[in-house]
């Protein structure tokens, strides 16, 4: 059983991310000084958001310390974060053999497993870190009111993550009510509140993190919010959690009364979310670290690797084929970026985003009719795609196919008109009224306006 | 009878009624934030009563803040002949020592050491306070008056009587660190007795000085394993004490046996301090302008004070940097440059300097000259996130949008609460959520 002294480790494990967990230890001083061993090397660069080299160094550190269980844990961590889960385990498991005990490391274990949907193993590490609470308020914890426990999980920080990481995996298995039933047992959510009037209210203050906690509290505390259920399942589709956006989204057009809502929320599921094909945990988690690497790190080799992986475990997950097509556009070779695409389509013809993203490069390419095809599938899929519209017009225009680009083009202006300025196209548009058509193509900018259909 | 009765008064008070308008006027000038005229107030009041220590002391006062530091001298001896006091002396010291005069000012500070009876006075008032405040707490068991108020009011009032006592010592002792030589500083140590056998200074026990002085110990009784006065050097020249820093940082290259801490020292010494010895007064007068600059908001009185420091010692970089910085707030860009510049041709190392030339030419969209800048900055200084997001717009503006990515993102990286580049790379790359396998142990 833990001391509290023991105990502080845990808390600083769970408080902190991994970001902040690995930085903590290298905030020595405050000028630049070079670190002395591989490990201080691969904190360092961790911490500047060299990632690649900072597994590098902490490759170079366990390997020359194959005992030392802070050159193991900091390798395994590491290569957690950056998708390499294999060497991750590894590297968790020959720490966990020497220091069992150790709850920093637990925590690590439970995260890993989670990250490779290990869902029971997650479970049975937060259950051991909660044994190694002191046994008074492990009672607590157990046995307590709900009124007492929220100061509980107030003064045991480490208790209030255990709790919620258990809520979080409760609700990507699809058990809502055991994961209400959780939060509502340990003062989470608490009734009468309307955490989804909350949550609309703080939209207006563009807060995004306090907008997602309200809607996740909402989906929480509030079972039959269903907009707020749907936003927080398109929110974390946005974020890249495809299962647990799955479950939310089906979740939101279960409880609308609306057979409107319904069909649209099975249309998102189908054209945004894979319908029903299998993405396992671990594929979602390789695509989520794969698309960072390659966007924010610029490591194209790594995410390639990983989105292959990805695409081997689930074939039918489209998001990674349009991944290695953007890839093989920025390299330059457009015709391997058609075939992604058109790989992607194969595994999932109702793809929007992988009609939008074909149709984009073919009309870059000046293959309009092919363009055209897949623009018109893209805002078949999703009426109120303006950015898709805007791209299927200018196609229309360059094939001198006036009416429909008048059409497409006024219909995305009147939908993009209250949300955001497009200032260049209603300029190109009223020229084109009286004027008629001239030699420029007409602009085609893609604003992001609505929540769930921004990212991939 | 009434008439001599007011002369009488007005002898008392040292001071004529013409200079007590001026006085007056010069203080209200001060409120006012209005120092120039205040100044000038004070020289008039000291015209109509130059031997008024009151009047003295105002002028003095006045005249430091604005970096006339020869007639702020004069007017405070003038003040100590007329009124001998601990505090008059005290200034004469100071001020001395800011223009490097370092006998005159070890001679004053030793006349300000200040009675026992003004330490005991410090101690009581220490005591009572803490008397009151702890009765108030335990009220109304009374009978913790005896065991805690009490011992605790005896303890804080003795310590206050120390800090008292050793306060104005401790100034000349860090005077005579500063002049050398190490022995004569030493000897000092050991007359006020702060020297003990075999004592870490870097962890110093029951020790009455500052943590300032207990540094200095640490640097001249056990300089090879003083690794606290990396810190402390490091904070201290941040500070403005750009001569002390650097016998602090040199001892540690020198002498430190960790050679992690000879690289800090190293480092900080070449990058971060001026690379010669800078006189006394241009330190100060750098100070000076800074304090004005920054504090009281008189940018043109600020500018005359660096321009001071630079004519006291034209190869001292900071001023320059500063004067650019006070443009470059004022959103004069093209000066600003100009005065970077001129501290990058002086001290081709000065960090910051490099880092303003290159916020300067970035708002002058001088893309190609700025980037050079920051990538300078940033090959000095790999972990300075600020340059890493300068960088990166910069870039982005200049159309280099994925290489000005990556430097946002290394820029996030060492530095979190850089809110503004993390909603940017946000915004265009959705929110990373590598660091959890769950929304909520993502965040």
């Amino acid at each position: 059983m833990m001391t509290t002294d023991a105990l502080k480790p845990l808390a600083a494990a769970f408080v902190l991310t991994l970001c902040a967990a690995l930085a903590a230890t290298a905030q020595e001083g405050r000028s630049p000084a070079a670190p002395v061993s591989d490990v201080d090397r691969a904190v360092a660069a961790f911490r500047a958001g060299r990632h690649a080299e900072a597994l590098a160094a902490a490759r170079r550190a366990a390997d020359a310390s194959p005992t030392a269980v802070r050159a193991l844990t900091t390798r395994a961590s590491i290569a957690e974060f950056m998708g390499e889960f294999d060497e991750a385990r590894t590297f968790y498991d020959k720490a966990a053999a020497l220091t069992p005990d150790d709850p920093g490391l637990i925590y690590r274990q439970a995260s890993y497993a989670l990250r490779v949907g290990e869902y029971d193993r997650a479970l049975a590490q937060l259950d051991r870190l909660l044994a190694l609470h002191p046994r008074q308020v492990r009672w607590l914890f157990q046995y307590a009111p709900t009124r007492l426990q929220a100061q509980l999980l107030r003064e045991n920080p480490s208790l209030e993550h255990i709790v919620q990481i258990k809520i979080d995996i409760l609700m990507e298995k699809g058990d809502l009510a055991q994961a209400r039933r959780l939060a509502q047992g340990y003062a989470i959510v608490q009734p009468g509140q309307d955490y989804c009037g909350q949550a609309r209210a703080v939209m207006a203050g563009r807060n995004r993190e306090d907008v997602f906690k309200a809607f996740r509290l909402a989906t929480l505390g509030q079972p039959d919010a269903a907009d707020c259920i749907w936003w927080y399942g398109q929110w974390l589709s946005d974020e890249g959690y495809v299962l647990l956006g799955r479950v939310m989204v089906i979740e939101g057009s279960r409880v609308t009364p609306s057979a409107a809502n319904k069909e649209s929320g099975a249309r998102y599921v189908r054209i945004r979310l894979g319908g029903n094909r299998d993405v396992p945990k671990r594929a979602e988690q390789l695509f989520l670290i794969a698309r960072q690497r390659y966007l924010r790190d610029g490591d194209l080799e790594g995410a390639q690797r990983l989105f292959d992986e990805c695409i081997r475990l689930a074939p039918g997950f489209a998001r990674p084929y349009n991944y290695r097509a953007l890839m093989a556009a920025e390299l330059g070779d457009r015709e391997a970026a058609i075939a992604w695409f058109q790989k992607g389509l194969k595994a999932d013809n109702d793809s929007w985003r992988t009609h939008r993203n074909l149709g984009k490069l073919l009309a870059e390419m000046e293959r309009y009719p092919e363009a055209e095809m897949h623009l018109r599938k893209t805002v078949e899929l999703f009426g109120d795609d303006a950015g898709g519209h805007l791209a299927l017009a200018r196609v229309l225009y360059a094939e001198g196919k006036y009416d429909e680009f008048l059409k497409e083009a006024t219909a995305a202006v009147t939908f993009l008109n209250a949300k955001t300025q497009i200032v260049d196209v209603r300029e190109f548009l009223s020229k084109f009224d009286r004027w008629g058509p001239g030699a420029a193509l007409p602009p085609a900018p893609d604003p992001n306006v609505i929540i769930g259909w921004n990212y991939d | 009878m009434v008439a001599l009765g007011l002369l009488v008064l007005l002898a008392g008070c040292g001071m004529s009624w013409e200079a007590r308008k001026h006085v007056e006027l010069g203080w209200h000038h001060m409120e006012q934030n209005a120092i120039r005229e205040a100044l000038a107030s004070f020289r008039e009041a000291a015209r109509h009563s130059p031997d008024s220590a009151e009047v003295q002391v105002a002028l003095g006062e006045a005249a430091e803040i604005l970096g006339e530091f020869d007639q702020a001298l004069s007017a405070y001896q003038a003040a100590a002949r007329r009124s001998p006091s601990t505090k008059t002396w005290v200034r004469v010291g100071r001020m001395a020592d800011r223009m490097g005069n370092v006998n005159l000012a070890v001679q004053a500070l030793e006349a300000g050491y200040g009675t026992w009876r003004q330490h005991a006075w410090e101690a009581t008032k220490m005591g009572a306070a803490t008397f009151g405040i702890c009765t108030s707490s335990i009220w109304p068991a009374v009978w913790m008056m005896w065991t805690h108020c009490i011992p605790a009011a005896n303890k804080n009032g003795g310590r206050a009587f120390d800090a008292s006592r050793e306060q104005v010592p401790q100034e000349v002792f860090s005077i005579l660190v500063e002049a050398g030589p190490r022995e004569r500083a030493l000897a000092f140590a050991r007359g006020r007795g702060w020297l003990r056998d075999g004592a870490d200074y870097c962890r110093p026990r029951d020790l009455p000085v500052s943590y300032e002085t207990t540094g200095y110990l640490a640097m001249l009784v056990h300089p090879e394993r003083a690794a606290c006065n990396v810190d402390f050097g490091t904070q201290i020249a941040s500070d403005g004490a750009v001569n002390i820093g650097r016998i602090i940082l040199s001892t540690q290259v020198a002498k430190a046996s960790n050679p992690e801490d000879r690289k800090r020292a190293e480092w900080f010494l070449r990058y971060r301090l001026p690379d010669h010895q800078v006189p006394k007064i241009a330190e100060s007068l750098n100070v000076t302008g800074y304090r004005l600059q920054h504090r009281l908001k008189r940018p043109v009185e600020a500018v005359e004070a660096f321009q001071k420091a630079i004519a006291a010692d034209s190869m001292f970089s900071w001023p320059y940097n500063n004067i650019g910085l006070l443009y470059l707030n004022q959103n004069d860009d093209e000066q600003a440059l100009a005065w970077f510049t001129k501290a990058i041709e002086i001290n081709p190392n000065h960090l910051r300097a490099i880092h303003n030339q290159g916020r300067a030419a970035h708002k002058l969209k001088r893309y190609d000259q700025a980037a050079t800048a920051y990538s300078r900055t940033i090959a000095i200084d790999p972990t300075y996130a600020e340059a890493h997001a300068n960088l990166g717009r910069v870039l982005i503006e200049a159309g280099r949008h994925t290489e000005g990515y990556r430097e946002l993102q290394v820029a996030v990286s060492l530095d979190p609460s850089l809110e503004q580049e993390q909603r940017f790379l946000n915004a265009r790359f959705g929110r990373d959520a590598r660091q959890g396998p769950t929304p909520y142990t993502s965040r």
